[in-house]
């Protein structure tokens, strides 16, 4: 390859010394510049020359860091705009996502609640999306007079007691549910403000919840009773804020304190 | 030659799904990645022209196209490399609607100088640079570029990409803005 005779070219010394020419060249170029004193000097000047340049572009570097600050704000602002027009792109996707249409689902049967609430008892179909909130009118929640040290003493992590079999029957009649047995596992008899937060086991503050549709369901919001019972203790909400946040709309409470979908 | 310590594919493979937290982590992971190449970035989209605030957004723009291929787990190539790409065309784009409505040499920077150097070093290298700096300018915006990728720590391969040209060109075209220096050295 390189020999006394076969010197190596400029573009050869600059591809040795960015490490761009294949192994055995690069190897008997090494070997060249050794023996041959012209080619050593010219790889020298090749080299002092493209570390200059690299001093050059290097210094160009400095002035301009002093603007990054601004420039990062901004793009951290186009990223958060960007990502929450994606979210709202992905949820018009055809593609089916039991969180989104439950969330969708809640949407529909808290509008259809605010049009229709107290109305009828009877009126529309019992389907179990249709009390992922409860009716205000039946339900509007019902609490006991109670100090915070009460509440926060209390060790007691039933979330939803069990009520009496008559209470339980009262309730699915109140919202037109067949008392079947088969009925009425398919609901949970929860309490719209749970005892640990004050509430009562007045029909007034249960509801037949389903255990079953998707992301708004009754662990969903088992979940956001011991968060707000956390945070009420920790005084980070009020304990009144937190009973009447969770009785006027605890999907929008559990979106406000835990996040946008449910478990 | 540098290179980015955080892998793209890593970063795919740890964002790949597309929960809320997740794009929070991943927008939190592109910032990082702004703050490592902003500068280099910002340097050579300026360096086809265009004004500062022109570059600014530029950057901006590839790594909100950053955020997107990530987001959408599409991203598998050299990172390095992507970023000077995304520049490199977006800088181009930018470049040519910038030559329509003004003349080029109006547009670029005037030259500044490191201010940590004492006021003799600086003159001194005042002179040097601005000399470097007329010698490079009167290159081919090719030939320019391509000096610049190489400085940035780019392959051969890797800027005939960016650059759209061969691997061998890209060789020659160094040797030749290197040649054109020494020349200019000599007289």
């Amino acid at each position: 390859m390189f020999s006394a005779t076969r010197h190596a070219s400029d573009e050869e010394l600059l591809q040795f010394i960015d490490r761009e020419l294949p192994t055995n060249q690069w190897q008997s170029l090494r070997e060249h510049l050794e023996s041959c004193p012209d080619c050593h000097t010219r790889h020298a000047s090749i080299e002092g020359r493209l570390k200059a340049l690299d001093a050059f572009y290097n210094s160009e570097s400095v002035e301009l860091t002093s603007a990054a600050t601004t420039s990062r704000i901004e793009l951290q602002m186009k990223l958060a705009k960007s990502r929450k027009s994606r979210s709202r792109w992905q949820n018009l996707m055809p593609k089916f996502r039991p969180g989104i249409a439950a969330a969708a689902m809640a949407t529909l049967a808290i509008l259809g609640f605010a049009f229709y609430g107290g109305k009828s008892k009877h009126s529309g179909p019992n389907s179990a999306e249709q009390f992922l909130v409860p009716n205000r009118a039946l339900t509007p929640g019902a609490v006991r007079s109670v100090s915070l040290s009460e509440v926060c003493s209390v060790n007691d992590d039933d979330l939803d007691p069990k009520v009496s079999l008559s209470t339980e029957m009262a309730v699915l009649k109140e919202y037109g549910l067949p008392s079947d047995v088969d009925d009425a596992q398919k609901y949970q008899i929860d309490y719209l403000v749970n005892p640990q937060l004050g509430g009562t086991n007045d029909i007034k503050n249960l509801w037949p919840q389903p255990y079953s549709t998707g992301a708004w369901n009754a662990h969903a919001k088992d979940l956001l009773e011991q968060h707000l019972h956390h945070m009420v203790c920790n005084r980070t909400v009020n304990l009144a804020e937190a009973q009447q946040e969770i009785a006027s709309n605890w999907i929008a409470a559990y979106k406000k304190y835990i996040g946008r979908e449910g478990s | 030659m540098s290179s980015l310590s955080t892998s793209p594919i890593d970063i795919a493979r740890r964002f790949s799904a597309h929960g809320a937290s997740q794009n929070l982590a991943l927008e939190a992971e592109v910032l990082h990645l702004f703050d490592l190449m902003q500068t280099r970035l910002l340097r050579y989209a300026m360096s086809f022209g265009i004004s500062f605030h022109d570059g600014e957004d530029i950057v901006q723009e590839t790594f909100l196209a950053l955020f997107y291929q990530l987001q959408h787990g599409r991203f598998d190539g050299n990172l390095h490399s992507w970023l000077f790409r995304v520049t490199h065309n977006l800088a181009l784009k930018r470049r040519m609607r910038t030559l329509k409505e003004t003349a080029v040499s109006d547009l670029e920077e005037t030259p500044r100088f490191d201010p940590s150097l004492n006021p003799e070093e600086s003159m001194l290298f005042g002179e040097r640079y601005a000399r470097l700096q007329s010698i490079l300018q009167a290159l081919p915006l090719k030939d320019q570029l391509c000096l610049r990728l190489r400085a940035e720590g780019l392959r051969y391969r890797e800027i005939a990409q960016i650059v759209g040209m061969s691997l061998g060109s890209v060789s020659a075209s160094l040797s030749r803005s290197l040649a054109r220096l020494e020349q200019a050295d000599r007289r």
